[in-house]
């Protein structure tokens, strides 16, 4: 499973974005009795980012999200 | 608080005729087994999950964690590929819904009774179908300024002096003639493609640096597509595919998905 974050990896992981897109889709409207919530669904995507772009890029997005969200630990 | 017990992971809802085919079908928890859990006339298709690592706090923290994040997603998506291969109609689950117990799932079957069956219908021997569009912005703007200088007036006739003008307020407008250009390129991949749906919608363009794509996502459509129509639906992108290059978009083609995206509303179409 430990395979290294090259090109390849970057593949894999727009691959999962397409995937993410579509299994986190906000749109299904059946809930359980736990259910990832819309502002785990911004963190997913946050750390989807974090995986693909500059560390600079990040630091606003966080900062950003954080702003949207008012805050990820709820 | 560490979170004990088991719960159940739905992946999704069939019709309780359905017979799909589960047998050795890895689940999101390695070492579960699939089964079906319902009523007359619905199944959820479901599995145990341990709440240490599926429960509410748990998934807070492994949802940081991209190596389980793909790893769930993945196999939440083989399990419903291996249902769509004899399932006529499936209404997929988001990731990660997870039931307290057997109880649960079939209090959410009653619950949401007329929605699933409507859902199911709607979407039954249909497919959905994933068309983005990326635009090179160095083609595209290669485009403009040859459809430009095909269109331009003999410079000769005009003096320097409108020439310097004309030339400046072209290079002023290059940027938006190949926003325009671009924007009618999407809507008309979209007309078309819609044209050749059952149903369609528009998802947000996913940014750069999620797309990880050098282009910009200029479109990112969602499509319902009957199984009879997919070869058609597959031949009008290949054609676009084909017609829009000259504009500098590339189309980018995926599919069949589960219809997650033409199940949410509770309306009739």
């Amino acid at each position: 499973m430990a395979r290294g974050r090259g090109e390849l990896a970057s593949q894999r992981e727009v691959a999962l974005v397409d995937l993410v897109d579509r299994a986190l889709n906000t749109g299904v409207v059946i809930h359980g009795d736990i259910t990832i919530s819309l502002a785990e669904v911004d963190l997913v995507y946050l750390n989807l980012r974090l995986l693909l772009s500059s560390v600079s890029t990040v630091r606003r997005d966080l900062a950003e999200a954080l702003d949207e969200t008012g805050g990820l630990a709820r | 608080m560490a979170e004990q017990g088991q719960g159940w992971y739905v992946y999704c809802v069939v019709a309780a005729d359905e017979r799909p085919q589960l047998e050795g079908q890895p689940a999101v928890h390695s070492g579960s087994e699939i089964r079906l859990i319902g009523d007359e006339q619905l199944s959820a298709v479901a599995s145990t999950v341990p709440l240490d690592e599926f429960g509410a706090e748990a998934l807070r923290r492994n949802l940081e964690d991209m190596a389980w994040l793909e790893r769930a997603a993945r196999s939440h998506q083989a399990v419903l590929d291996r249902v769509l291969d004899s399932a006529t109609a499936i209404v997929p689950m988001r990731l990660c819904t997870i039931f307290d117990d057997e109880e649960g799932i079939r209090e959410m079957l009653a619950r949401e009774h007329e929605h699933l069956l409507g859902s199911l219908e709607r979407v039954r021997d249909h497919s959905e179908w994933s068309v983005k569009a990326l635009a090179d912005p160095a083609a595209v703007e290669a485009a403009v300024r040859a459809r430009s200088a095909a269109a331009a007036p003999d410079a000769g006739a005009a003096g320097a002096g409108h020439a310097y003008v004309a030339r400046k307020r072209e290079e002023r407008s290059l940027r938006e003639r190949s926003r325009e250009l671009v924007e009618a390129a999407a809507e008309e991949v979209h007309a078309r493609l819609s044209e050749e749906s059952e149903a369609h919608t528009l998802l947000p363009p996913q940014r750069r640096e999620v797309s990880g794509r050098s282009g910009e996502m200029v479109l990112n459509g969602a499509y319902l597509v009957h199984r009879s129509r997919a070869d058609a639906f597959r031949a009008a992108v290949a054609e676009l595919t084909e017609t829009q290059r000259g504009v500098g978009l590339e189309l980018d083609l995926s599919g069949p998905w589960a219809p997650y995206n033409f199940v949410a509303t509770e309306q009739p179409a």
